[in-house]
């Protein structure tokens, strides 16, 4: 049996005084598309560079593909990293970068600069200085992906990039996904993952606070109902329905947040005369706030 | 060979443009310096340098600055050379590592599958490789020019001349390399090489006044200084001195760069 993508135990890393991640714990397994979501400052990039040895762990350990990452540079040839903050020598092209880069892997990926700078309209001779962040970051993206790795890290992979561009991202994404790659990727803000991502992470101030499937975060996000009456409604009425929650009244006007069934609420209302109403699901983004303003599960993060 | 270290080269082609226009400054230097030589040679330097106290005249070098490759010794060799080449080589030393971490280009080297000690040693080569270069523009243009005004500068103490100021140049850079690459500060790693720079050079210059026999021992101006390859007075007890300093140097920062944290 193959062992997991990535392993973490009560990971712990300290910068001086500064505790940055306060004991992780997080599997992803192998195939997975994942996201690793937080605010910035969060320890998103701080638990990447421990995957890739940039960084020791002060307590705790994590496992890539299996093996250690300390002091085991071979385990780097089967991975793609796409830093958060691209930077490289300013006068070299883009195709000496990546023919550099494809180098060090001996030569694995050479044969898919082309094809892969293509896909993203990459011109591969102007100098890395030349261009502007979107273009940086494709030539990111190449490196990352060229070599066909077993598992790709992805720190803030689609910052920078138009929405034409995410979307052959996501593409390509989804393709790796397919061959069997596992793709972990970190972002903050939710809607530019959620398409091809199977499970999340969020993380806030250094701890992991909810590890799910995102379409049960979207369940779980609920709905925006309002109804609107014919007159002035009980609103103590409303507030026993037990998923119903955020409730706001104004005028003969009514609404808040639904999780789960439906039935309850409707009953209620009908008692009412109700002369409109509309129900549209939440923005995921407004969950994860929920996650990042308080430390709580999820079980009562509408609490305000 | 070039093949087995593309690290080395990559840093290499990175500083290609810097390396070309510090080639063309000190090839000028340089010419202009040994050029002079037709025009200062009626003006009898060696009679005035008779004038000086033996020690001081000695010390600055120019006991025997009445002659082509006694000028050119102490004016290339024992001024300019010396001082472009370490400001060079400090430069780039600490950029090669720290310079390039505090930048981040670093980053995707040090994420690919090469052992930071590969990357420690490649960069290192760079550096010295650089300044072999440079030391090369530098014996060039002195032979072209002696051919040219008719010095009469012979090859051999030349070449081990231009080998002296390489291996001094390279011990203070790779001073510079370390201390950046161990501390992942540039400013610590030519803070480090500029305080050491000054040190030696102090101690060179008042060892002998005070009759301090171990400062002049414990500097690497002293080693370089002292006696002119040039001259016919090369002492490879020194250079090898010179040689030990910066293998050294290098060694040290190594296990710190190997083990620490990369801010990247």
């Amino acid at each position: 049996m193959k062992t997991a993508a990535i392993t973490a135990r009560g990971l712990v890393k300290d910068y001086g005084s500064v505790r940055a991640l306060r004991g992780v714990d997080l599997q992803v397994e192998r195939g997975e598309v994942f996201g690793f979501l937080g605010p910035n400052g969060a320890g998103k990039s701080t638990f990447i560079r421990l995957l890739l040895h940039l960084l020791k762990p002060t307590d705790g350990s994590v496992e890539v593909l299996g093996e250690s990452p300390l002091g085991n540079p071979a385990l780097r040839s089967c991975l793609g990293y796409l830093p958060g903050e691209l930077n490289m020598g300013a006068r070299l092209t883009g195709r000496e970068h990546l023919t550099y880069l494809a180098a060090l892997r001996r030569g694995a990926g050479l044969d898919r600069m082309e094809e892969l700078a293509e896909r993203f309209g990459l011109d591969l001779d102007r100098s890395f200085r030349g261009l502007s962040k979107g273009n940086k970051q494709k030539i990111g993206l190449v490196q990352a992906f060229m070599h066909n790795p077993d598992l790709l890290i992805l720190d803030e992979p689609t910052s920078g990039l138009d929405p034409l561009l995410q979307q052959e991202f996501l593409a390509l994404v989804r393709e790796s996904g397919e061959r069997g790659a596992t793709v972990f990727m970190s972002s903050h803000v939710l809607s530019e993952v959620e398409a091809v991502v199977g499970r999340v992470a969020i993380i806030r101030d250094g701890e992991i606070v909810d590890v799910d499937e995102v379409s049960t975060l979207r369940r779980e996000a609920g709905q925006h109902v309002s109804f609107k009456f014919e007159g002035p409604v009980d609103l103590d009425a409303f507030s026993g329905v037990a998923n119903f929650s955020q409730i706001k009244a104004e005028g003969n006007g009514l609404q808040g947040v639904l999780r789960g069934s439906p039935h309850e609420l409707l009953a209620l209302a009908a008692r009412f005369h109700v002369v409109g109403w509309s129900a549209k699901d939440r923005d995921l983004e407004e969950l994860f706030m929920d996650f990042y303003r308080s430390p709580a599960s999820k079980g009562d993060s509408d609490a305000r | 060979m070039l093949d087995s270290c593309p690290i080395a080269i990559n840093a290499l082609k990175n500083q290609r443009r810097s390396l070309t226009y510090w080639s063309l400054a000190y090839a000028g230097v340089v010419a202009m310096y040994a050029g002079l030589y037709p025009f200062v040679e009626g003006m009898d330097l060696g009679a005035m340098a008779d004038k000086l106290p033996e020690g001081l005249s000695r010390a600055m070098g120019y006991d025997q600055i009445g002659t082509a490759s006694g000028y050119v010794s102490s004016s290339v060799f024992g001024l300019l050379g010396p001082a472009i080449l370490s400001v060079f080589g400090v430069g780039l030393g600490s950029r090669l590592i720290a310079g390039e971490e505090e930048e981040g280009t670093l980053e995707l080297e040090l994420t690919g599958p090469s052992s930071r000690t590969q990357i420690y040693l490649q960069r290192f080569l760079a550096l010295a490789m650089s300044l072999v270069g440079l030391v090369l523009v530098g014996f060039v243009t002195v032979i072209v020019v002696s051919e040219v005004a008719d010095l009469g500068i012979a090859m051999g103490p030349m070449a081990l001349m231009c080998v002296a100021l390489w291996l001094f140049a390279t011990s203070i850079s790779s001073v510079a390399f370390a201390a950046g690459a161990a501390t992942g500060r540039r400013a610590v790693g030519m803070g480090v090489a500029a305080a050491l720079t000054v040190t030696s050079f102090m101690f060179n210059a008042i060892g002998p006044s005070i009759g301090r026999d171990w400062m002049t021992q414990l500097s690497p101006w002293s080693w370089y200084i002292q006696d002119s390859p040039l001259l016919g007075d090369a002492n490879f007890v020194s250079m090898g001195l010179l040689a030990v300093l910066g293998v050294v140097a290098a060694a040290v920062g190594l296990a710190p760069f190997a083990k620490r944290d990369l801010m990247v």
